[in-house]
């Protein structure tokens, strides 16, 4: 199933790249993304790699336009801050412990921390995060834990 | 619109440049990493817009590489900075 | 007359000069930020919006064929590997003991 999966995204991507729909073409790509597909369940993926429901499928694509709307929003923080002459930092590393239980909502957790504003996931120790904060109003978000259960409403239930 | 184009590359390769400045300064390796990463990214937008520019699609195609190439070399460089090795698993 | 060409041409000028500028902004950060950390945060953060918005810019101008397909996929590397690669740059210097500056510090001393 999960070779399955791989294969169709790797020869997604094969179409895209070769622009070509000749029979050659087509039937080399197959086999390259079959094999790929196979080798890479095999040896690159650990065991307890994501599997995600329908539901959470759908949450997802849903937490999507967030986190693009957040990026754009902390880039903006971030230029504000570069581009006064000030410069109002006051850098503080934070340590957050989470209930996550598994690896794919820790790494989506890291990633949307790295990608709100003014702060950036620095180490995971465990389900404890290590968070660099521009400044510590940057951290309210986290400190409270409303990031957190947006995540575990995600890949959690 | 070429001219626009034209603009937004020399623009984009000053940038680099400056970035190129940080590689230089430092002061720690991860600077420096990080520094030639940005330069990286500046030049894959580079590639995509002379790809545009010049109506050559191949050029899209080394841009993606580019792209892979900057991101593996960037997390290697960062890991074996970290561990001291290559593979398995960390110390 | 504005034609869809005129309004395609003035999307992309709009989206590409955005994208151009968050790069001069992450390029000032990197240059005047005091620390790895915090030139990290300019970096990951307005290279992904300028490099994504520049791209899309890109996109939009080439209309839609396998092109452009291939300058979405480019974005997606992009949005996908800044992040990663700025989490793994902050926990090698982490690891090995690049302390974060502080402003605290500067005003003590």
């Amino acid at each position: 199933m999960k070779t399955a999966q791989a294969s169709t995204l790797l020869f997604a991507f094969w179409l895209v790249l070769t622009d070509s729909f000749e029979v050659v073409d087509l039937a080399l790509g197959v086999a390259l993304s079959l094999a790929l597909g196979a080798w890479a369940t095999r040896f690159l993926w650990p065991a307890d790699a994501p599997t995600l429901t329908a539901r959470q499928a759908a949450r997802f694509l849903l937490y999507i336009p967030r986190l693009f709307a957040s990026v754009i929003m902390a880039a903006l923080q971030v230029a504000e801050v570069v581009l006064d002459p000030r410069m109002p930092i006051d850098p503080v590393v934070i340590s957050h412990r989470t209930s996550f239980t598994r690896d794919v909502s820790r790494v989506a957790y890291a990633n949307s921390i790295t990608l709100t504003p003014g702060t950036l996931a620095v180490d995971v120790d465990g389900n404890t995060f290590h968070v660099h904060c521009l400044a510590e109003r940057f951290a309210t978000d986290i400190a409270t834990g409303d990031l957190e259960r947006r995540i575990h409403r995600v890949f959690e239930e | 619109m070429e001219a626009f184009f034209w603009g937004v590359g020399i623009f984009l390769l000053l940038n680099a440049f400056v970035c190129l400045w940080r590689a230089h300064a430092g002061p720690t390796v991860m600077d420096r990493i990080l520094a030639v990463n940005i330069v990286g990214t500046t030049t894959l937008v580079v590639l995509v817009v002379l790809a545009l520019v010049f109506g050559r699609s191949m050029l899209l195609d080394v841009a993606l590489v580019y792209g892979l190439l900057n991101f593996v070399i960037t997390i290697t460089a960062g890991r074996f900075l970290e561990t001291g090795r290559l593979s398995g698993e960390r110390p | 007359m504005i034609s869809a060409v005129d309004i395609r041409n003035a999307v992309t000028v709009v989206l590409a000069a955005v994208g151009a500028l968050f790069f001069l902004v992450g390029t000032i950060g990197l240059v005047r930020l005091p620390d790895f950390y915090a030139r990290t945060h300019a970096a990951t953060k307005c290279d992904t919006v300028g490099a994504g918005s520049l791209l899309l810019a890109l996109a939009v101008f080439n209309g839609f064929d396998a092109s452009t397909l291939k300058i979405i996929a480019l974005a997606g590397l992009v949005l996908l590997s800044s992040p990663t690669i700025g989490h793994a740059l902050a926990r090698a210097a982490h690891r090995t003991g690049v302390a974060p500056w502080q402003a605290r510090k500067e005003r003590a001393s």
